[in-house]
């Protein structure tokens, strides 16, 4: 039979693959090729008895031969069964190791020594590093939006987006140790504190008077005229300030160095 | 449209461990002159081939192993071919044998396990693969 030649034209390459190369060319292809065979030889009706009889008694012993070959066939696929489901199970364990990332994977692989198996497993393992990137992804979505609520559940008073301190807070977090990220989030919950306090006494009308200050000393002796003198705390400011003009000078200069 | 696949055995000595090039043709098409059928009768022209190449590097130069696509129907990537020329009539570099026709690849095998089988000697060859028409030649 001669070989058909073909030329490929306006051809579309997909991929280069690395593959095994079989030692014999013709090692690429199988082809099983059944020869052509006569369906019924040719032949009349048997007459003699005699003849038909040694027919059938030959044909009783191929039979018989046929029998015990048969058997010893089955046993034999019994047994090639057995082996085969070893190998299969030999197979899903090492294929398990390897696409695990076993240690020993590589060895494994290269002890198989089936290029289609190992490709198959450089396919899984790269299903499992998309999936293991997928749940990266998903548990840092996950921390980013905990540290979003703890913003919000925390420190809600801070004057702060959630949304944009949330990703800050947790890069932070993670890079301090423990006992920094403690003191971290003591400092901001005293920070989120100390602006409900400010925000309360704006709602009060107080003001916050720095310790030392004139304005702290006028407010000391205005509370005390007040209180020795029967009249309001504003009256006894007024007294304050017109009964010690150099109180009143440091407190014009402090207001001045604070603006 | 017909499926085609077809192997080459990567040059022996092309093969650089420190940055894992492997290089070797890709595709024979000619030798002195004469097409060359692979083992399915199949057979490429060069200038075919050249104007293939040219689409293929521009859609991604794309290197599996053992042509095993994935999920998505892409191959699984091994790597990357990082260089490649068909060289043919007179395009060729000087000295080179002038009786060959064929296409010069050389891949960078980024995948850990593919470069392992390339050392062990279980990948030892190209494969190109993709569509085209098949002609008889009578």
């Amino acid at each position: 039979m001669t070989a058909k030649k073909f030329r490929l034209r306006k051809i579309l390459l997909n991929e280069i693959s690395l593959v095994d190369y079989p030692a014999e060319q013709h090692s690429v292809v199988t082809v099983f090729k059944r020869a052509d065979q006569p369906i019924a030889e040719e032949g009349g009706v048997v007459t003699d008895l005699e003849k038909m009889q040694a027919e059938m008694a030959r044909a009783s012993t191929n039979i018989e031969s046929l029998s015990k070959r048969a058997e010893t066939a089955e046993a034999a696929l019994a047994e090639a069964t057995k082996r085969a489901e070893a190998a299969e199970a030999k197979v899903v364990v090492l294929g398990k190791k390897a696409v695990a990332g076993d240690p020993e994977e590589d060895d494994i692989l290269l002890k198989a020594s089936d290029p289609t198996v190992a490709a198959e497993i450089i396919k899984l393992r790269k299903q499992n590093v998309a999936a293991a990137k997928q749940l990266a992804e998903i548990a840092e979505a996950g921390e980013i939006a905990k540290a979003v609520a703890r913003v919000t559940s925390d420190f809600p008073n801070l004057p702060v987006k959630a949304e944009t301190f949330g990703p800050v807070l947790k890069r932070a977090m993670g890079s301090l140790s423990e006992e920094d990220a403690t003191e971290l989030a003591r400092v901001l919950k005293a920070a989120d504190g100390a602006i409900v306090e400010a925000t309360r006494a704006a709602g009060l009308g107080l003001q916050f008077v720095a310790k030392g200050s004139a304005e702290q000393e006028i407010e000391a002796k205005a509370k005390e005229i007040a209180k020795a003198e029967s009249v309001t705390f504003a009256k006894g400011y007024d007294l304050v300030l017109q009964r010690d003009p150099a109180l009143y000078n440091r407190y014009l200069a402090e207001r001045g160095q604070a603006n | 449209m017909e499926d085609f696949s077809i192997r080459v055995e990567i040059a022996k000595r092309s093969i650089d461990e420190d940055q894992r090039l492997v290089g070797g043709f890709a595709y024979v098409a000619k030798r002195g002159g004469e097409l060359l059928h692979d083992t399915q009768g199949d057979s490429i022209e060069p200038e075919v081939l050249r104007e293939a190449v040219h689409e293929f590097v521009k859609s991604g130069r794309a290197m599996g192993v053992m042509h095993i696509a994935g999920d998505d129907g892409k191959p699984v990537s091994g790597g990357e071919i990082v260089e490649m020329a068909v060289f043919a009539g007179d395009f060729r570099p000087p000295g080179m044998d002038p009786n060959i026709d064929a296409l010069w690849i050389v891949a960078k095998v980024h995948d850990d396990t593919a470069w392992k089988m390339v050392k062990a000697g279980m990948l030892t060859g190209f494969s190109i693969g993709g569509k085209g028409l098949r002609e008889e030649i009578e």
